[in-house]
């Protein structure tokens, strides 16, 4: 008898460490991304600092920065938005983050509205499994996620890889590197974003936004009926719900879509919110990364309209002077120090001058475009100039093929086009400046008077078609070069 | 459920814990039951053809006992009907195809129209194993090697068996029908020996076996664009793909069956460092080689009717061996391909034996068991050729490129561009060293399983822990692994 209950210990006890080690290496070889972005929700929830969950698909993830609403008006959220969701998915996700928080406030995006695919393991839905490994895998396996998976998916086998993920991951052992250790430790890097992410890039087409006159939905689809459920689910847990379409590149079916969002919204007295339909929020030629999501200057817009929509509607506690609330404004600091980064020495042109345009009211900067240049034909490159604030002057310096100068005090601006040797002379916050297109290719640019250094010509980048130069107390502090080849932009920094 | 799966795993210890659980004489009810299920899902409808097999042997069986008291010569009637029935179900599911294809190709050679008729039968997961372990046991009775089983659940356990039933080891009634008629009680010893065994049978299907089958398929795939050492090293890869994959999957049978505490026969012995084709054959598939020596070698007359009907009887006996692996020419080519082997060894061994003597060669020299050893391999590995190659043609592409030598290959990074990643290959060669260690231990009769259990207990269970650990994340498996890739299930 004491052999038997020896050895059942025995195998408990090597049972235990077996599966602790098991559970180790699961950690170990799972792929990041789903612990990086879910990671400060499950910290945040745990404290009780959610106030609002931002619910829908890469629209979302892209165009909600809860920093920004908390920096403006103190309010928590976190940006629940799931890459390729759907609104049943989007249900789901609420029902997994509703097991460790109740928010005050659930605004849920209407984007697929439309979609009538059941099960997203359905060939004709298009879901990356990738993507919604992402947006679940770091909820760990529970009865929530369990009835999640069964509802989402029809196919059984697809269901396993959900259940357990190390079903996916083990195969990770061959690229695990320092990232992935550092999963055991408090260092490992975080989205503190609250789950937003920022696109720092702009589409290159130019678009025009049409409105088809579209009416409802004809019928009720799967993504209706899971609006319904966000909807039905938090009303009666007594959580404030807006129902809001952001803006993109609709076209008439998701209009349509959002039409059908605002009279579910309305059938359950819950506000609703069809930024589509909503003029001049945002530009739709510079503020997206693609047709479909906002980048950051989108995005701050679109942030900073909601936040004012929930003040007015549904306002929630404001925590900014709360001490307990420190770490946000921590993660707000981390938020601004990338911001700063990025404002200066980006290789991408066109990056560059969306992040001039996402702020430029404390710089003096300079835009030069040589005469003869090619990238008068880079229409996205004059359209973006023209947001920052270039006048007619750039359409003649681009019809005429001349050189052409913007200056930017602080966001004064300033601009020249022609080729002359005429002096220009323009007093600035951080110094005057002079300025003399002489030719196509020697301009001559100097500050406070000194002649011995010209800006703007250097012989190893003379045929630079666009130069960018920031200045601070009299000091050229960054000057970039870009080369444009077909509009692919060669770049240099001096 | 294929044995590289949750399901299985799971299906394993809901077996095993309700077994024990359950009184002893009820035991073989219980499996018996678990093993239809488990054959049911693995091919649907088709056990209805496993219960009917049962069935008929059981018949046969019991006509085989009808006439207890008399002559063999008035069972035999019986024992060859009975063998016959089952035979034509073999050949109806496994040859029907391949005699149309035989048919079709006579008709174009003699230019005649082919038959307009295309056989589309779904062959029965492991009918030519369990319908050689009926047959085999019809012998036995006939012989009276056993009695004839009267109850019919037992017999039908030992047919449907859910650990060989797929792929072997083809096992004999009178090894078995005991086993499951006095089960015996739960042994730790059983359950660690069990497990031990299936943990090994992992590591060579998982993870040396499925990676070496990702170069194997790059290859052969378009053979075409490769010759010289990579063709070689393909051919040498499939020889260790073939054997980790049949010898990874007995083990897990045989590991698997040994947790209920039921002894299945082993069915390999470290083939490849065989001395010769003869003790190739007693090394490799046994289970297989000496069914063919029991129920064919031997009614064939064996070596007992004169030295030509010896070597007739050899080729005979491979060639149906080759056939029994696959409904294609290349198969019984292969086969036939060791019966020569043999009868060339045969013929040869005054020879070879005077030339060792004139030269004053140690026969048990390292260095001629060496020689011995490789050219053993490389006759194999020659063999395998045909037995992986699609047909003829790619065979004998393959057979005559594979001989420029380019050792380079081995070194300029060609072989991290054959489908698997560098580190997969980097493993897969540490395994197969670690596989070769491993062999030439067990080949010197060292026991790596049973030095293990001599250890501490900490020792014991590092080891244990990190070879789990190592199998479930470095194997093969997960989306997009095919789990029927067993390469004797198709068989």
């Amino acid at each position: 008898m004491n052999k038997k209950v020896s050895l059942i210990i025995k195998t408990l006890a090597f049972l235990a460490i077996l599966f602790t080690c098991f559970f180790g290496v699961m950690l170990l070889v799972e792929r990041k991304s789903s612990f990086n972005k879910n990671q400060a929700f499950f910290e945040e929830a745990k404290k009780d600092h959610i106030d609002a969950f931002f619910l829908g698909s890469s629209h979302v993830i892209n165009g909600v920065n809860p920093l920004q609403l908390f920096e403006e008006h103190g309010y928590t959220s976190y940006n629940l938005g799931g890459y390729g969701s759907v609104l049943l998915s989007s249900y789901w996700q609420m029902m997994l983050a509703l097991d460790y928080c109740t928010p005050k406030l659930v605004v849920v995006d209407s984007y697929m509205l439309e979609n009538d695919i059941r099960y997203i393991d359905d060939p004709a839905a298009n879901v990356d499994s990738d993507e919604l490994h992402l947006n679940i895998d770091r909820f760990p396996l529970s009865k929530t996620k369990y009835h999640a998976i069964n509802d989402m998916f029809q196919n059984q086998d697809e269901k396993y890889p959900y259940f357990a993920d190390f079903i996916v991951y083990h195969d990770r052992w061959k690229e695990l590197g320092a990232e992935d250790f550092k999963r055991f430790t408090k260092d490992a890097d975080i989205n503190r974003m609250m789950g937003a992410v920022m696109e720092y890039g702009v589409h290159s087409a130019e678009y025009n936004y049409v409105d088809y006159g579209a009416g409802m939905l004809e019928q009720e689809t799967v993504g209706t009926t899971y609006l319904r459920r966000i909807i039905e689910e938090c009303q009666s847990r007594g959580i404030q719900v807006v129902v809001v379409t952001l803006p993109f590149l609709a076209m008439g079916e998701n209009q349509a879509a959002a039409h059908t969002a605002t009279q579910i919204a309305a059938e359950y007295g819950v506000p609703s919110l069809n930024m589509l339909e909503i003029p001049g929020i945002i530009d739709i030629n510079t503020d997206m990364e693609d047709p479909g999501h906002l980048n950051i200057l989108g995005c701050q817009k679109v942030t900073s309209y909601l936040g004012n929509y929930i003040a007015e509607n549904c306002p929630l506690q404001d925590h900014r002077e709360d001490p307990a609330y420190e770490n946000w404004n921590d993660s707000l600091n981390d938020f601004h120090a990338e911001l700063a980064s990025m404002r200066e020495g980006n290789d991408d042109i066109y990056t560059q001058l969306m992040m001039l345009q996402y702020d430029n009211s404390d710089k003096t900067y300079a835009v030069s475009i040589r005469g003869a240049s090619s990238v008068y034909g880079d229409a996205m490159l004059l359209r973006q100039l023209h947001s920052l604030g270039a006048t007619e002057k750039l359409d003649e310096a681009a019809a005429a093929k001349c050189s052409y100068m913007l200056i930017s005090d602080h966001g004064i601006i300033t601009d020249f086009a022609g080729d002359s040797e005429e002096e220009f002379y323009i007093e600035t916050t951080d110094g005057s400046f002079s300025y003399s297109p002489a030719s196509d290719i020697y301009r001559v640019l100097y500050i406070n008077g000194d002649t011995e250094n010209n800006f703007l010509y250097a012989d190893d980048l003379a045929y630079a078609d666009v130069q960018l130069l920031f200045f601070s107390n009299g000091v050229c502090t960054s000057h970039q070069y870009y080369t444009s080849d077909h509009f692919t932009y060669d770049y240099d920094q001096r | 459920m294929q044995f590289v799966s949750l399901t299985f795993l799971l299906f394993l210890i809901i077996t095993v814990g309700i077994y024990f659980i359950i009184p002893k004489n009820f035991r073989y009810i219980w499996l018996l039951i678990a093993s239809w299920g488990f054959y049911y899902k693995l091919s649907h409808k088709l056990l209805i053809l496993l219960v009917a097999i049962t069935l008929i042997t059981y018949v046969f069986g019991r006509l085989l006992d009808n006439g207890e008291s008399s002559e063999k010569k008035q069972k035999r009637p019986v024992l060859i009907s009975g063998i016959v029935i089952l035979l034509l179900v073999l050949g109806y599911f496994k040859y029907t195809g391949f005699l149309l294809e035989t048919v079709k190709s006579l008709q174009s050679a003699m230019g005649l129209e082919p038959l307009g008729i295309a056989a589309k039968i779904a062959l029965p997961v492991g009918i030519s194993f369990y319908i050689f372990q009926a047959i085999g046991y019809l012998a036995d009775c006939y012989m009276g090697k056993i009695p004839v089983e009267k109850n019919y659940l037992h017999l039908s356990l030992f047919i449907s068996f859910f650990p060989q039933v797929m792929s072997g080891p083809i096992e004999r009634a009178g090894n078995m029908l005991p086993q499951f008629k006095e089960p015996e009680s739960f042994s730790y010893e059983n359950m660690r020996d069990g497990l031990l065994l299936m943990m090994w049978g992992y590591f060579q299907k998982i993870i040396i076996a499925d990676r070496l089958a990702v170069l194997v398929d790059h290859i052969y795939n378009s053979y075409e664009n490769y010759n010289g050492t990579l063709l070689f090293l393909a051919t040498i890869f499939y020889t260790l793909e073939i054997y980790t994959d049949f010898a990874g999957y007995s083990n897990i049978a045989i590991g698997s069956a040994k947790i209920l505490g039921i002894d299945i026969m082993q069915n390999f012995e470290q083939p490849y460092l065989s001395r010769s084709i003869p003790e190739f054959w007693r090394r490799w598939h046994i289970s297989l080689s000496s069914w063919l020596r029991d129920y064919l070698y031997i009614p064939l007359g064996g070596n007992r009717k004169g030295f030509a009907r010896k070597l007739i009887n050899i080729c005979i006996v491979f060639a149906i061996s080759g056939l029994w692996h696959g409904a294609a020419w290349t198969f019984v080519f292969w086969g036939l391909l060791h019966g020569l082997y043999q009868v060339f060894g045969i013929l040869t061994k005054p020879l070879r034996e005077s030339i060792t003597d004139n030269l004053g060669i140690n026969r048990e020299g390292f260095a001629l068991k060496l020689v011995n050893v490789v050219v053993t391999f490389m006759l194999v590995n020659i063999g395998w050729i045909f037995f992986r190659a699609p047909d003829f043609k790619v065979a004998w592409y393959v057979l005559s490129h594979m001989w420029t030598c380019k050792p380079w290959v081995l070194l300029d990074g060609t072989l991290f561009n054959l489908g698997l990643a560098a580190a997969d290959v980097r493993l897969l060669a540490l395994s197969i060293l670690v596989l070769a260690i491993v062999s030439a231990l067990n080949y010197k009769g060292v026991s790596i399983r049973k030095a293990l259990t001599e250890q501490t207990l900490w020792i014991r269970w590092a080891v244990y822990i990190a070879a789990v650990l190592f199998i479930v994340t470095c194997g093969v498996w997960g989306p997009g692994y095919d789990a029927a890739s067993f390469i004797y299930s198709s068989f």
